[in-house]
C-alpha cells in the first residue's frame, strides 16, 4: 500500500471507527432504562444553598459535584470516612491558612460551559455563603472561617481561612459545598444591585433549573408528582447507567410497596421496619437498610429546677436498655453510638468510650440519692416527627416507671413549643453533618451552641466548655483526639442528653440493580455506584 | 332567583370565606411554626431569624393578617413560602387533576348511588334491598384511606392488575375513582332510597298505577322528580365536597391534585398555600349551595309561588 493511500486510508479507518463507536455508545445510550423511585416527598427546590433537608439532598446529589467526595461505599478499613477526588483533583495546605485546590480539567457543566475556577469562586462567594451578611446563612455554619477565596489560575483555587483548619476536606465534601456554574448563576448579576437582591433573583430563576456538573442533568419539575433528571453523557466519572431517573412522589407506604412489587417502581424509598419482613417474600425485590449519621437523642434542660439534679438525669439514662429498643423498633438493624460520635469521625474517634450504658441497679441507687421524690416529668414530643418517636417514649415511660420515674407525655406541635418554658425532657435528633466533633456536639452542644446561648436549656461545665474551647484550637491530630475524649467524658458527665441509637432507612431494589444506599440521605446514581446487571 | 334574595345569600357567602380566611389565619398560627418546618430541627437561630424576615413572619400577626386579606381583596393570594410561586398558580395547576378525578368518582357514584337507590327503594324489605343497603352503609362508613390501600393490595399487589398510584394514564384513574366513588355512590342511595320511598306511597303515584301507566315511567316521571329536592341537597352538598372529600384518596394514591397540595401545605405550614385551598373549597362550597337553591326553584314550582308571595 503506497503511503499516500495510507495516508488517506488510515484517517478513514479512525474516523470510520470512532464513528462506530459514537453509534455504538448511542445505541448504548438510547438502550439504556428509564428509572423510576418512589419517595414520600419530593425535594422542596434544587437550590444546594436553600434546602439541605433529606427530601431534597438525595435528589440534587445527581446534579452537583462537590470539590472533594466522600466515598461512603469504600469507607476506610477503620470505618473513617474516605475522601476521593471530585472536582478537584489534588489539594494541601500550603501554608497553615491557606488551602488550595488543583480543579479537574475537562469538566462541563450541563449548560455546555466548562467548568474552572470560576464556578467555584461563584459558588463560594463571600456574598453567596460565608460573608458577614451571606445570602444563604446556613453557609457561614459551615465556611464561616473562611476569610478569602481566590484564583490562582483557571485551575487553581486558594481558600484563605482565619484559623487553620483540621477538616477543611471534610467540609468541602459536605452540606452546603455543592459546585453551581457560574454562568446562569452571575447572568443575574447587575450594576448597582445590591448582592441579596441580584441573587435573590438568581435563586428564584434556578431553584427549579439548576445548572451543575453532576451525572444527571435536570429536566423538569411537577408539584407532588415528580422530578425528572436525564443522563449527562459528558459526566466527568462516565456515562451514566440510566437514561433518565424520575423521582416520583408517593406519600403513602402502602403504594410505595405495591409499585415496586407491581414493577411500576425501580427503588422505594423511605420503608420502616414494619414493611421489610412483607418486603423480604418477594423475589424480584431486595431490601436494603442502612444506619443513618444521624442519632435520636433525649434531650434533658439541666436549668429546669428537678433536672438540675445531675444524679436524676443520670438515672434517666441508665435506666433506658437500648438494645430492647433497637430489637422492638428497628428489627435489631441499627446501634447505639458509644457517645456523640461515629466511626467515620476517622482519627478522632474515640474507640474505647462506653457512652450510655444500661444499668437498672445502678439507676436505682442513683435515684435514692437524688433530691427527686417522684414528681410527674413532663416528655415532650412532636408526634411521628422521628420514625417511632411515639413508640419509643411509651416504651422508655415505662423503663423509667420500673425504676421509680413517673414521666408524663406531652404532645406539642413545634419545637418552638418544645422548648418553651416548662420544658423538662424531650426528643431530639442530632445529625453529624460533618464526620468530626466540629460538625457535630460542638455545633449543637458547644459553648457557642443555641443550646448554651440562646435556648438556655444547657448549662454546661467548665470541664466542658473548656474541652471544647481547647478542641476548636487545636489542630494536630493525636492532641485533638486527647482532647476529645476529654469532652466526651465531660459532657456525658453533664448529661444534657442521651443517646437512644441512630434510626435506619429501609430501600426497596427492583433486582438488577445495582445501588449501595448511603449512611446520608444522598442517593448516588453516578456510574461507580448505580448500575444494572442482566436478569 | 330574586335580586333581593340571590344578594343575601351572596353576602351570607362572604361573610362564610371571611370567616373561614380569620379561622384558618388564627388556626395555623397558633399550631406550628412554618419556618422551623422549612429548615429543620437543627438549625441555629440565625437561620431561623432570615428566613423569618425574608417570608415578613416577623412582623406582628396583626399586621400579617391585614396585610394577607388586603392581598385578597386584590386577588393576591400571596407566595407559597415552601415554592416561591404565586400560591395561586399552583392550585391552578394542580386542580385540573383533582377536577378529572373527582368528577369521574362523582358521575360514577351519582349513576350507582341513584341507581342502586331506586332499585332498593322499589325492592323494599326484599333480599335485595338489604343487600343494596348494606353496601351503601359499608360505602359510606369505610374510610376512604382504607378501601383505598385495601384495592391496592389487591389489584396493584396481588392481581397486577392496575397501577397503585398516581395519574399518569386513565388505567391510573380506575383505583382511586372506585375508592372516592364508592363513599358517593354510598351517600347517595341512601338517600335516594329514603326519597323514593316516601313518594312511592304517594297518592299520584297510586293514581298513575291506577290509570295503568308502566312501571318505568311511573317511577322515571311520577316518582322520581317528586323525590328529586332531597337527592339534590345532597348531590349539591357532595358536588362542594369534592376537593375536600379527594384530600384522603389523592394522598393514599399520589394524585398530585388540590388535596396533596392542601395536605403538604398543611405539613410544611405554608400558610398562603393552606388558605387559597381553602378560600377555594369555601367559595365551591357556597357556590354549590346557591346552584342548589337555584335548581329547587327550577324544579319546584311551589317554591317559586313561595318566593313570589313574599
Amino acid at each position: 500500500m503506497k503511503i499516500s493511500t495510507i495516508g488517506k486510508t488510515i484517517p478513514g479507518i479512525l474516523l470510520g471507527t470512532g464513528l462506530a463507536t459514537l453509534a455504538c455508545s448511542g445505541a448504548i445510550a438510547q438502550n439504556r432504562p428509564d428509572i423510576t423511585v418512589a419517595v414520600n416527598e419530593l425535594a422542596r427546590s434544587l437550590d444546594p444553598g436553600e434546602n439541605t433537608g433529606n427530601v431534597d439532598i438525595r435528589i440534587y446529589y445527581s446534579i452537583f459535584d462537590t470539590l472533594i467526595r466522600r466515598d461512603f461505599a469504600r469507607p476506610k478499613a477503620d470505618g473513617a470516612a474516605n475522601l476521593v477526588p471530585g472536582l478537584a483533583e489534588s489539594w494541601s495546605w500550603t501554608t497553615p491558612t491557606t488551602f488550595d485546590l488543583k480543579l479537574r480539567r475537562g469538566v462541563t457543566c450541563h449548560d455546555g460551559s466548562p467548568f474552572d475556577a470560576n464556578d467555584v469562586l461563584a459558588t463560594f462567594s463571600p456574598d453567596r455563603l460565608w460573608g458577614p451578611k451571606a445570602y444563604y446563612p446556613e453557609g457561614r455554619v459551615y465556611f464561616g472561617n473562611f476569610t478569602n477565596v481566590e484564583k490562582l489560575d483557571d485551575f487553581t483555587v486558594r481558600i484563605t481561612v482565619a484559623q487553620h483548619d483540621p477538616i477543611m476536606e471534610h467540609r468541602l465534601s459536605s452540606y452546603m459545598s455543592f459546585v453551581l456554574c457560574d454562568e446562569p448563576w452571575n447572568a443575574f448579576r447587575r450594576e448597582g444591585a445590591g448582592s441579596k437582591v441580584w441573587m435573590d433573583q438568581a435563586a428564584k430563576a434556578l431553584r427549579w433549573k439548576p445548572v451543575g456538573t453532576g451525572p444527571y442533568s435536570f429536566v423538569d419539575y411537577q408539584k407532588n408528582d415528580r422530578i425528572t433528571l436525564a443522563a449527562f453523557d459528558r459526566y466527568f466519572g462516565g456515562q451514566p447507567a440510566a437514561k433518565t431517573i424520575t423521582f416520583r412522589s408517593v406519600p403513602e407506604v402502602a403504594a410505595r410497596v405495591a409499585g415496586l412489587v407491581a414493577g411500576d417502581f425501580d427503588i422505594a424509598v423511605e420503608l420502616p421496619p414494619d414493611q421489610w419482613d412483607g418486603l423480604k417474600r418477594y423475589k424480584d425485590v431486595s431490601l436494603k437498610t442502612e444506619p443513618l449519621e444521624n442519632s435520636h437523642v433525649l434531650q434533658f434542660n439541666t436549668n429546669d429546677p428537678l433536672l438540675a439534679d445531675k444524679k436524676l438525669r443520670h438515672a434517666m439514662s441508665l435506666s433506658i436498655d437500648r438494645k430492647a429498643l433497637i430489637d422492638a423498633l428497628w428489627k435489631g438493624q441499627t446501634f447505639t453510638p458509644n457517645g456523640h460520635q461515629l466511626p467515620s469521625f476517622g482519627p478522632i474517634y474515640v474507640k474505647e468510650n462506653k457512652g450510655y450504658p444500661y444499668d437498672p441497679a445502678l439507676a436505682k441507687k442513683l435515684l435514692a440519692e437524688s433530691s427527686y421524690k417522684g414528681q410527674e416529668i413532663s416528655y415532650r414530643l412532636i408526634p411521628n416527627y422521628y420514625l417511632y418517636n411515639v413508640e419509643a417514649a411509651q416504651v422508655i415511660q415505662e423503663m423509667w416507671r420500673a425504676v421509680g420515674i413517673n414521666a408524663r407525655i406531652d404532645f406539642v406541635d413545634s419545637f418552638k413549643e418544645v422548648r418553651k418554658p416548662g420544658a423538662q425532657v424531650f426528643a431530639w435528633s442530632n445529625t453529624y453533618r460533618v464526620p468530626d466533633p466540629s460538625g457535630a456536639i460542638l455545633t449543637l452542644w458547644g459553648p457557642d451552641s443555641e443550646n448554651q446561648k440562646t435556648w438556655k436549656l444547657y448549662g454546661a461545665s467548665p470541664a466542658f466548655n473548656d474541652a471544647a474551647k481547647e478542641l476548636t484550637a487545636e489542630t494536630d491530630e493525636a492532641k485533638r483526639r486527647a482532647i476529645f475524649a476529654k469532652l466526651l467524658t465531660a459532657f456525658e458527665d453533664d448529661m444534657p442528653m442521651t443517646m437512644l441509637y441512630n434510626p435506619v432507612t429501609g430501600y426497596g431494589v427492583k433486582k438488577g440493580i445495582e445501588w449501595t444506599p448511603y449512611s446520608q440521605y444522598y442517593m448516588d446514581f453516578r456510574p461507580s455506584n448505580f448500575s444494572l446487571v442482566a436478569k | 332567583m330574586p335580586g333581593r334574595l340571590f344578594l343575601a345569600k351572596f353576602a351570607r357567602g362572604l361573610l362564610t370565606v371571611w370567616l373561614i380566611v380569620t379561622l384558618t389565619f388564627v388556626a395555623l398560627n397558633l399550631s406550628g411554626d412554618p419556618i422551623e418546618a422549612l429548615v429543620g430541627d437543627q438549625a441555629p437561630a440565625e437561620v431561623i431569624a432570615h428566613y423569618r424576615e425574608k417570608f415578613g413572619l416577623d412582623r406582628p400577626l396583626w399586621q400579617q393578617y391585614v396585610s394577607y386579606v388586603a392581598g385578597i381583596a386584590q386577588g393576591d393570594f400571596g407566595l407559597s413560602l415552601s415554592d416561591q410561586r404565586p400560591a395561586i398558580d399552583l392550585i391552578a395547576a394542580a386542580l385540573p387533576r383533582t377536577l378529572r378525578l373527582g368528577l369521574t368518582a362523582f358521575v360514577l357514584g351519582l349513576v350507582l348511588g341513584v341507581g342502586l337507590g331506586i332499585v332498593a327503594a322499589l325492592n323494599r324489605n326484599r333480599p335485595i334491598d338489604r343487600f343494596v343497603m348494606s353496601f351503601a352503609v359499608l360505602g359510606f362508613s369505610l374510610p376512604n384511606f382504607f378501601l383505598g390501600i385495601l384495592l391496592i393490595l389487591l389489584f396493584s399487589l396481588h392481581w397486577r392488575l392496575l397501577p397503585s398510584s398516581g395519574d399518569q394514564t386513565i388505567w391510573h384513574l380506575i383505583l382511586p375513582a372506585i375508592t372516592l366513588g364508592t363513599h358517593f355512590a354510598g351517600t347517595f342511595a341512601r338517600f335516594t332510597r329514603s326519597a323514593m320511598l316516601e313518594v312511592l306511597n304517594k297518592q299520584y303515584v297510586v293514581a298513575a298505577r291506577a290509570k295503568g301507566v308502566p312501571r318505568p315511567r311511573r317511577v322515571l316521571w311520577h316518582a322520581l322528580p317528586n323525590a328529586a329536592i332531597p337527592i339534590i341537597t345532597i348531590i349539591g352538598l357532595k358536588l362542594g365536597d369534592l376537593v375536600a372529600g379527594s384530600i384522603i384518596v389523592e394522598t393514599v394514591f399520589a394524585v398530585p391534585g388540590v388535596g396533596r397540595l392542601l395536605v403538604n401545605a398543611v405539613t410544611s405550614r405554608d400558610f398562603a398555600l393552606v388558605q387559597a385551598i381553602l378560600i377555594m373549597t369555601s367559595i365551591t362550597m357556597v357556590l354549590a349551595n346557591l346552584a342548589v337553591d337555584a335548581i329547587y326553584a327550577l324544579i319546584d314550582p311551589r317554591m317559586r309561588a313561595a318566593r313570589s308571595e313574599r
